[in-house]
């Protein structure tokens, strides 16, 4: 079915053609490049990890920085403040100052209004400006003699919110890039532990199959029919709502599925000639079982791991949904769609952006394991 | 068959002991307690409560006492909802989480099965990368994201239906679409797949090759093959939708049970999340079992050992 690449044979000139064979890996590799869908999300995925890792060091606001003068501004690509909003703003923190105002003007970045007072001006009245988000370097111009009358004038500050904040005023951008991370470290590192444990324990059952098969089989089964998202909610209410115990509880529910794959191939395996050839030279089980049982696992493994990912992150997802995830002021792709959802009404960017990351995120994955499968699955061939 | 049924029945006997043993335990050795609440009770009246409650008796024995309850159908007082046992709150919330769970099967079944055999029998034409491009959106976008959207669109933005709330059949509509969407999209990527195989098996050639009209060759040969996955993938996921979903119950305010879950964890309900654990558990061996007998129904070479 695949052709054979032309670098594949190389005759080299005077000697004999040597063919130099493809190993089942390199195969897959190839479908898999061939695969264009598998090729984007892996590209697309890449990406969103490289976001997720070095993301939220690159944006200008801090993920828990709060602008209490920005709540629930919407997404813009323009700077904050808007033009007409910098009039009211300036006006609104100079009448704090109690001092007679006149004309606002706004200039490109500065602002100045002439200012008057009964008495001397306080130079401390800058503050009143100063304490605003909007304005910094704040200063008082053209003070008269009597020091009675001059012109406040102050540099506007401005601030991009590529995709609004949210309703305590913060960043949404910084705050989907640091929930981007914790949503993808979590889905792997749940992942790592359903691996771990799944393929122990299916390599195990199935390579001595017989009773101990049996009864770790049954104990699988059982462990079915447990209602185990509940049993994820358990952990997490009563244990404390911490990352590495979301992670865990999530890994230890996922793991059956993988169980039973492995032991399913390992039954398969361990027929298999080279296995017998091993046990005749008195490879003792551990060895059997690392250098020859595990590694021929890995195919169904690696699609079975790249579907578990998204799995993992929607279970998270769902946690942080029901408020049972990570805490603030950290955050989730989860957490921030289910205070999206509560702010539908009038901020509907706060459920926009979070919700498309995550489709994102969960449609790359869900089709490079789509892709892998195809590409590593041996009835295709 | 009926020796099956009852053989299976009393398999599940043992599982359910285990599964309740555990989910006691848990929930029990856990920090905090049901009386735990802002400020602290008199020391006296909890002294009571814990009288009345036998929750002074040594752990084992609440357990025992626990457990010839829930043989006579008592699942206990609940603790956050007062004046109300368990068992009520499960007969009036039940009903409701079954209604909306069943439409949503039974809606995700027939358009599921139709769709997945319409695109596998036009294979990798428009129709079959329509069908699977929808199926794949369908599956990847959570439950907690279409419901809110769905709410904002056609309850808040357009006005057509209610945005929440239960009572008339019009607050059925944008719950039981929100829990049937996904599943129309797994059921509908199954029976593709399935279909696919099955299109290519000897029994459908044999089929052809006697002349038989295609739409029987389709209706009667290839689906009934293609069925199977989607049974056994629709036994686990029914007992899971009837039990009601906390999203979408949350979400459009439904008097379900599928909240009870949360609710009774985190105001740590005992009874109430014992009894939840209890039901859930019912319906899957229920359901498990359900599946194997229709799996011995569809596909002949399968035999009641």
């Amino acid at each position: 079915m695949t052709e054979v690449p032309a670098s594949a044979v190389a005759p080299a000139p005077g000697e004999e053609p040597q063919v130099v064979g493809r190993s089942p890996w390199q195969d897959a590799w190839l479908r898999l490049r061939r695969n264009k869908a598998a090729v984007t999300s892996a590209v697309v995925l890449f990406v969103l990890m490289l976001l997720g890792f070095v993301g939220p060091y690159l944006t200008p606001h801090a993920y828990d920085q709060i602008y209490p003068q920005y709540v629930r501004v919407p997404a813009s690509l323009e700077a904050y403040p808007k033009e007409d909003a910098i009039v009211p703003a300036f006006q609104s923190a100079l009448e704090r100052a109690r001092v007679t105002i006149g004309e606002i003007e706004v200039d490109g970045s500065t602002v100045r209004a002439p200012i008057s007072s009964e008495e001397a001006l306080d130079p401390r009245i800058v503050r009143y400006v100063d304490r605003s988000d909007l304005f910094e370097n704040a200063r008082i111009e053209e003070l008269s003699g009597d020091g009675r009358s001059g012109v406040m004038a102050a540099d506007v500050y401005r601030l991009h919110f590529y995709f609004g904040t949210d309703s305590n005023g913060r960043d949404l951008l910084a705050r989907i890039l640091i929930g981007l991370r914790i949503s993808l470290a979590i889905g792997i590192l749940a992942s790592v532990m359903a691996l771990l444990l799944g393929v122990t324990y299916g390599a195990v059952a199935g390579y001595f199959g017989g009773r101990i098969d049996n009864v770790m089989m049954r104990v699988v089964d059982i462990l079915y029919s447990l209602p185990f998202i509940f049993f994820v909610i358990l952990l997490v209410v009563f244990f404390g709502r911490n990352f590495v115990l979301i992670f865990i509880a999530i890994g230890c529910t996922e793991w059956l599925d993988m169980a039973r794959i492995v032991r399913g191939q390992t039954l398969t395996i361990k027929r298999q000639e080279y296995v017998q050839a091993a046990e005749a030279l008195g490879v003792n089980t551990g060895g059997i079982l690392r250098r020859h049982i595990v590694p021929n696992l890995l195919g169904p493994v690696v699609v079975f791991v790249t579907l578990l990912v998204p799995k993992a992150i929607l279970l998270e997802s769902l946690l942080s949904f029901l408020g049972l995830g990570v805490q603030e002021p950290l955050t989730s792709l989860g957490l921030l769609i289910s205070e999206g959802s509560a702010n539908l009404r009038g901020a509907t960017w706060l459920l926009t952006y979070p919700a498309i990351t995550l489709t994102v995120l969960l449609f790359a994955l869900n089709f490079l394991g789509d892709g892998l499968r195809d590409a590593l699955d041996p009835k295709d061939r | 068959m009926l020796s099956y049924v009852l053989r299976r029945l009393a398999s599940a006997i043992p599982t359910m002991f285990i599964i309740v043993t555990l989910s006691f335990f848990m929930i029990r050795l856990a920090p905090g307690g049901p009386f735990d609440i802002e400020r602290p009770l008199d020391p006296l009246i909890l002294e009571n409560l814990n009288k009345a409650y036998n929750f002074d008796k040594p752990l084992w024995q609440q357990y025992l006492l626990y457990l010839g309850n829930l043989l006579q159908g008592d699942l206990g007082p609940s603790f956050t909802r007062r004046d109300f046992s368990v068992v009520d709150l499960f007969s009036t919330g039940l009903p409701v989480s079954i209604q909306i769970g069943l439409s949503a099967i039974v809606i995700a079944l027939i358009l599921g099965t139709t769709l997945g055999a319409i695109a596998a029998l036009r294979q990798n034409s428009l129709t079959d990368y329509g069908v699977v491009g929808v199926a794949t959106l369908g599956i990847t976008i959570p439950t907690f994201v279409i419901a809110p959207i769905l709410s904002l669109a056609f309850g808040v933005m357009l006005g057509w239906l209610p945005a929440g709330g239960w009572g008339t059949w019009q607050h059925m509509v944008l719950p039981v679409a929100t829990l049937a969407l996904p599943q129309t999209a797994i059921v509908a990527r199954l029976t593709r797949g399935a279909t696919i195989e099955a299109l290519r098996s000897n029994h459908v050639r044999t089929a052809r090759a006697y002349g038989l009209p295609p739409f029987v060759v389709v209706v009667v040969h290839t689906l009934r093959a293609a069925i199977l996955p989607v049974v056994s993938y629709l036994g686990p996921t029914a007992a899971s939708l009837l039990t009601g979903s906390v999203v979408v119950e949350t979400i459009f305010g439904i008097p379900g049970i599928g909240r009870y879950f949360v609710q009774g964890a985190l105001g740590r309900d005992y009874t109430l999340v014992m009894g939840t654990v209890v039901v859930i558990a019912l319906f899957i061996i229920v359901f498990n079992l359900i599946v194997d007998i229709l799996y011995a129904l569809l596909d002949p070479r399968v035999r009641y050992d």
